[in-house]
């Protein structure tokens, strides 16, 4: 899937113990102090796992608390499209994680460059990256297909990551929490949530009651 | 297919949906009826161009169509600028933040009004068609695939239809009901986002949130039907992926698509009857949603009168699907499937963004009910569809009995594929994507695509945008252009 | 008095030697100077006299006064200004041009020193026909002038039957005897506020403003209106300014204001837009000078107070129009001039493509005249919103009302006329031209007018404790929490409101300082981009356009504009129109055809010397008549 990503074995991946809840049982209310406590112990991020990117690198530490993302599409088939929209959605919540997405490139640390370029968006993207303000950090994600040669005569300045594959929204968001860098970044997915459970939405489980 | 005229006689109406070069020749892809065929440009122009002495007769051959836009498909979609003093282009695009996708629409504009929409959609060319030749046509399902990721499915399965055609393969019942299944869940999604972007555009923000749960959730459960969250790889020339037949095997998938193994047993049935569940659960939310969102004057009063598309107008600038029926045209291709006997296309009359919004929500919820009467269908193992024939046998069994039983009927297929090889053929596919008719003509010769042709919905879509947004003020723009669900993926190719 | 007739003489010898024209010019800055030196001398001295008798027991002549010198001492400020730039500009005008613009200014010293109404009249006449000829040279077409003259024949008859009329009841044509009347009051001012291009008297101004050279558009604009309020406040000062009519002024005033800034905001024309400030400023003016006579009227300490404050406040704000409106219409003659350009969407990038000079000129002089603190149009403008806030203190409800209703209208105009200067500043100054064009050579010296006006308009506004007290005002200055006694301007006693823009102006420097500063240290390091637009880079054909911006007050308020779109083929384009000013159809239909009947008569040639014939000729007769 990623290029750099492919060496990791999943067994790696599932080496690290999936974290539980530690000890409380999940009814009681949570303390006044909670939000601290989570950051501090770093709760949130560890029960889901997003980030399976260990080898993407950070931004820069300027930017572990915040990211502001400007996805621009460079002729991707619009599926990579479709999953940045459902990132957006209430289910991921990325606001939580200090992502948020920015409608221009002067307000952007991060610029999500979706799809290989076709020759005719090769100029826009050059003046894109250069209306981002310094330190800034660049994403490329694009599919397998097509084949496209246009790839090799762009040259991405200050590439974070390069990931080739159609990844779904919960990757993309593990991929935006390794380019932030910080806590979120830094841990390997844990093999608690595997995509065998994330379909198991909230829509089947009721269905499933019925 | 057919409507009534102002004398009440049956006229059959001949849509215009390609103008192909080949070898020298013009032809025209030209839908009637049901049925869509390739014939040679003079055949279907004769009226238009005056040309034969008998004009009455080829006025009503000729086909409806923007015959201008289709003859140069890469150039500019819409109407020339407009001059004047204190006259500008208000460029919107390519990088624009509204849009998610990479396009330029063009307007003149001398302030607040639109006066003429110009769309540049080369941005996103990437030449597919072109590039499909000389590809086997296994490979070329990956092209067709790569047109346009969120009617991956509606590609994939015209453009198979078109192979099957031109090699003479048939499928078997069962394929065909997942195949509309995966059709009917591709159309759910993709409604959904819609009418989630016009609540957004509409600042409705709670209803747009919840409709965007919504659209997750119908990512997710086409992960649990498909493996794949956009219904990518579902299609296979002769049927569907044997994992998909098999059910829940998706995730067998997963290294080489980049995901994780999963180690448990595939359980077709099982996902299936937890996909029908999961699309009973999402039909009930939406039914609520919907309705709810039907009190507020404040989101319908965007819509309302936006964007008027009417009948003639429609079918002159090639509309089709949702947009089409939003104004009280019937035409549906899902009306000639055999296995949805009574099938009723929903439409309403106004034309403007409020009626498209409204079929596509209704379409969301009769999408759901197709999909589980599908599902129970291939459950019970009936033969319900009429016409499905014998090997209809329901849904095989799970493991080793997908298998076994796929493997003649592949087997066939081949032997088919291999006479058919030597000399070659073409044949026509269309399936009823969200937002139209998806046509793909395939001519093959030993075994290799030598041409191709895709006609898209969105090329006519952003026509006929173009057409109906001059006059309107820019804060009509997004409800105009979301409310017809273009992608310019999908025009561009 | 010897600077009044030094003045008059220099103006007229610069007539004479207009064939060349730098010398004409000089002499018109040398009599301005004399003019200022007058007004000065006015202003320290009062009851200055030179008479001669006129027939029976009448006297005519002039003299100077208080508000004689003040009014001299404004325009000459203006005249100086207006003929420095000439000297540099004038080279290509024709001699008809400057002598009508020495012997119109000649003709305004009459006007602003007259004693008697004789000489105002004549003075009068003199003003208005020669800035009808020099409008008459340049105009294509006869319309234009002659609709000028129109009007300003209609401002003269209103003034002779006023006087007629005071003649007739009080054997006086003194304008230092104060016996007036209402009914020679009410005519008179009218006659005044007729040349002050007041709604709905301003239809003359839309077309002779774009076609008078620049000069003479700053001596139309500014010094015309400037003897209009002169004449106004000396009508007021004669006597008869009671009862309903001030308070139809206010209304007259405050409608024009809102009107002219409503149009300014939806005009496109280069010169239009400030022709169209220039009626907004004059109806500013007159309602200052109407709620002063109606607070006057009252009586009562608290309303004597407030009259004197209501008079600085007109002072101020003609002053403040006087200043910005000259300067604005040199700037934006120069850059036009260098652009070859009379509309504000194509006049762009006055900056870099004309120079930084006019740049900044059209800046100031729009801030200023959008009430930007601390330039002295916010001063003013602060000063009679101030007055019609404390509309409570009257008595009458009558005066109660409509000082509240002309508030409302007032505050509106000023909103839009800031509307209309940003679209003005934004367009031409700040308006990025894609193609840029040779850059013409200009010397800093010559542009000395332009700077000197900005600089005025600045030290003026943060001056201004310093200013009205020269003209008699120092009363309505104090100190109070620990601001120092000048500086603090009172509106009203008991306290009502304070402002100082000198400490307002001391705490903006201190303040962006510090901003400045740093963004002057690290400008090295600052990486400049284009603008962005979606990845490409802005064309020409898609900047935003003037009328653009206008589009969304001429489609909301598109009853009042009644905004027409055209549609040809492929062209559109957005017409707003002044219907006010079509109301006085009837006025320019009788013109039309009095000319057309004039020209039929004598058959050939020049109208405009046979149209003047019959004006002497009705001078002489009203003279006879008198006698």
């Amino acid at each position: 899937m990623t290029r750099s990503m492919r060496s990791e074995s999943s067994d790696e991946r599932r080496g690290s113990d999936p974290s539980k809840p530690r000890g409380k049982s999940p009814t009681r209310r949570p303390p006044i102090w909670w939000p601290l406590f989570g950051l501090g112990r770093q709760l949130t991020e560890r029960r889901h796992g997003y980030a399976r990117a260990g080898s993407l690198k950070a931004i820069d530490s300027l930017f572990r608390r915040s990211l502001f993302v400007y996805p621009i599409d460079v002729g991707n088939s619009n599926a990579l499209n479709i999953e940045l929209a459902a990132l957006r959605t209430p289910q991921y919540n990325v606001h939580r994680f200090g992502i948020f997405f920015t409608d221009t490139p002067r307000h952007a640390d991060l610029l999500l460059v979706l799809g290989r370029p076709t020759p005719k968006s090769s100029l826009p993207l050059a003046e894109t990256i250069d209306q981002l303000p310094h330190p800034f950090g660049i994403l490329h994600l694009y599919e397998p297909f097509p084949p496209a040669t246009h790839l090799d005569e762009v040259e991405l300045p200050n590439l974070v990551g390069t990931v080739e594959g159609t990844p779904s929204a919960e990757e993309i968001l593990g991929f935006l929490l390794a380019t932030k860098g910080g806590p979120g970044g830094r841990w390997s997915a844990s093999a608690d949530s595997s995509p065998r459970e994330a379909p198991e939405s909230n829509a089947e489980r009721k269905g499933e009651r019925k | 297919m057919s409507s009534s005229d102002a004398t009440g006689q049956r006229v059959r109406r001949r849509r215009l949906l390609g103008v192909i070069q080949a070898d020298g020749d013009g032809y025209n892809l030209v839908q009637e009826g049901d049925g869509m065929s390739l014939e040679p440009a003079a055949a279907s122009e004769g009226g238009a161009r005056g040309e034969s002495p008998t004009a009455s007769v080829n006025e009503e051959r000729a086909a409806i169509g923007p015959r201008e836009l289709l003859a140069d498909r890469e150039g500019p979609i819409g109407e020339a600028p407009v001059h004047g003093a204190g006259v500008f282009d208000f460029r919107y695009g390519p990088f624009a933040g509204g849009f998610p996708e990479a396009g330029v629409f063009h307007l003149s504009t001398y302030g607040e009004r639109i006066l003429s929409c110009r769309i540049d959609s080369s941005y996103k060319h990437r030449g597919i068609e072109a590039s499909m030749a000389g590809c086997l046509p296994d490979e070329g399902l990956r092209w067709a695939e790569a047109v346009c990721g969120n009617f991956a499915f509606a590609h994939s399965l015209a453009y198979c239809r078109a192979v099957e055609g031109a090699l003479g393969i048939e499928v078997t019942g069962t394929d065909r009901r997942l195949r509309l299944i995966g059709l009917e869940m591709e159309r759910i999604y993709n409604h959904l986002l819609v009418i989630a972007r016009l609540a957004q555009a509409a600042a409705q923000k709670v209803l747009d949130a919840h409709l965007s749960a919504l659209f997750e959730e119908a990512l997710r459960l086409n992960r649990l039907f498909a493996g794949s969250r956009l219904l990518a790889g579902v299609n296979r020339i002769g049927g569907v992926s044997p994992m998909i037949a098999a059910g829940g095997a998706w995730a067998q998938r997963g290294p080489a698509d980049g995901r994780a193994a999963d180690t448990r047993p595939p359980d077709g049935p099982r996902a299936l009857e937890r996909l029908a569940g999961g699309v009973e659960v999402l039909r009930t939310r939406f039914e609520r949603l919907y309705e709810t969102s039907l009190s507020n004057r404040n989101y319908l009063d965007r819509l309302h009168l936006i964007g008027v598309a009417g009948a003639e107008r429609a079918l002159a600038t090639g509309l089709t699907g949702p947009s089409l029926r939003a104004a009280s045209d019937p035409t549906d291709l899902r009306n000639a499937e055999e296995l949805l006997p009574g099938f009723a296309p929903i439409t309403k009359a106004e034309g403007d963004s409020l009626a498209r919004m409204e079929v596509r929500a209704e379409e969301i919820l009769q999408s759901c009910d197709i999909v589980r009467s599908q599902i129970a269908s291939l459950l019970e193992g009936g033969s319900t569809g009429s016409g499905a024939g014998a090997s209809d046998r329901g849904l095989p069994s799970p493991a080793a009995g997908a298998r076994e039983g796929r493997s003649e009927v592949r087997a066939k297929a081949l032997q088919a594929k291999a006479l058919r090889a030597a000399e070659g053929g073409s044949g026509i596919g269309a399936a009823e994507s969200p937002s139209g008719t998806i046509a793909w003509w395939v001519d093959l010769s030993e075994g290799r695509i030598r041409r191709a042709y895709a006609s898209t919905p969105s090329l006519f879509g952003f026509r006929a945008f173009a057409e109906v947004i001059a006059s309107h003020i820019f804060t009509d723009f997004p409800f105009a252009l979301e409310s017809f669900g273009l992608s310019f993926a999908d025009a561009a190719r | 008095m010897i600077w009044v007739v030094g003045a008059f003489a220099l103006f007229c010898l610069g007539a004479l030697v207009a064939r060349w024209r730098i010398a004409a010019y000089a002499f018109a800055s040398a009599g301005s100077l004399a003019a200022a030196a007058a007004g000065l001398s006015g202003l320290a001295a009062p009851a200055q006299a030179l008479q001669m008798p006129f027939v029976g027991r009448l006297w005519i002549g002039i003299g100077l006064d208080r508000l004689s010198g003040t009014f001299l001492l404004i325009s000459s400020v203006v005249w100086l200004m207006l003929s420095l730039s000439s000297i540099r500009s004038g080279g290509r005008q024709r001699v008809v041009t400057a002598v009508a613009y020495n012997v119109a200014i000649a003709g305004m010293v009459i006007v602003l020193t007259a004693l008697d109404a004789v000489t105002l009249l004549v003075g009068w006449e003199i003003m208005t026909i020669f800035v009808f000829l020099a409008l008459f040279e340049r105009s294509r077409s006869e319309r234009p002038p002659i609709l000028f003259l129109a009007f300003g024949e209609l401002s003269t008859l209103l003034l002779v039957l006023a006087f007629a009329l005071r003649f007739a009841l009080y054997h006086t044509i003194s304008l230092r005897a104060s016996d007036g009347g209402v009914a020679f009051f009410a005519l008179a001012s009218l006659g005044m506020i007729v040349k002050m291009d007041i709604v709905p008297f301003h239809a003359w101004m839309r077309r002779a403003y774009e076609q008078l050279p620049g000069n003479l558009a700053g001596v139309a604009s500014v010094g015309v209106t400037l003897a209009g309020v002169y004449g106004l406040e000396r009508v007021a000062s004669i006597g008869g300014a009671s009862g309903w009519w001030p308070l139809l002024l206010l209304l007259l005033g405050a409608a024009s204001a809102f009107w002219g800034a409503l149009q300014a905001a939806g005009s496109d024309g280069l010169r239009l837009l400030p022709a169209y400030s220039t009626v907004e400023s004059n109806g500013l003016i007159l309602s200052a000078v109407a709620l002063s006579l109606i607070a006057a009227q009252e009586g009562g300490s608290q309303l004597a107070y407030l009259a004197s404050f209501a008079a600085a406040a007109a002072l101020t704000l003609a002053i403040a129009h006087a200043l910005a409106k000259t300067l604005l219409f040199l700037s934006i003659g120069e850059a036009g001039d260098a652009l070859g350009t009379d509309t504000l969407r194509e006049t762009k990038s006055v900056w870099t493509n004309v120079g930084p000079v006019p740049a900044l000129g059209i800046a100031i002089g729009g801030l200023s005249l959008a009430a930007f603190p601390p330039l002295i149009g916010y001063v003013g403008e602060w000063m009679l919103l101030e007055t019609t806030f404390q509309a409570y203190r009257f008595t009458a409800f009558a005066a109660r009302f409509i000082t509240s209703f002309a508030g409302v209208l007032i505050a509106l105009a000023i909103g839009l006329t800031a509307f209309a200067m940003v679209k003005l500043i934004g367009y031409t100054v700040l308006g990025r031209e894609r193609r840029l064009l040779p850059k013409p050579a200009t010397s800093s010296w010559l542009s000395a007018p332009q700077i000197s006006l900005a600089g005025l308009i600045l030290l003026c506004g943060v001056g201004i404790p310093a200013l009205l007290p020269l003209f008699g005002f120092g009363r309505l200055f104090s100190g109070l929490l620990g601001v120092p006694k000048p500086l603090l301007l009172v509106s009203g006693i008991p306290l009502f409101g304070v402002l100082s823009p000198t400490l307002f102006a001391a705490i903006m420097i201190v303040l962006s300082a510090i901003p400045i500063l740093s963004w002057l240290a690290r400008r090295r390091r600052i990486r400049a981009v284009d603008a962005w637009n979606g990845g490409i880079e802005i064309n020409q054909a898609e900047s935003f356009t003037s009328p653009a911006y206008t589009q969304i007050l001429a489609s909301i308020l598109k009853n009042v504009y009644r905004t027409r779109e055209h549609r040809e083929g492929s062209a559109r384009s957005v017409e707003t129109t002044d219907f006010v000013a079509d109301l006085t159809r009837p006025i320019r239909r009788a013109v039309d055809s009095l000319a057309g009947a004039t020209s039929r008569l004598f058959m050939n040639g020049r109208i405009a010397a046979y149209v003047l014939y019959i004006v002497i000729i009705l001078v002489i007769a009203f003279v006879v008549a008198a006698v």
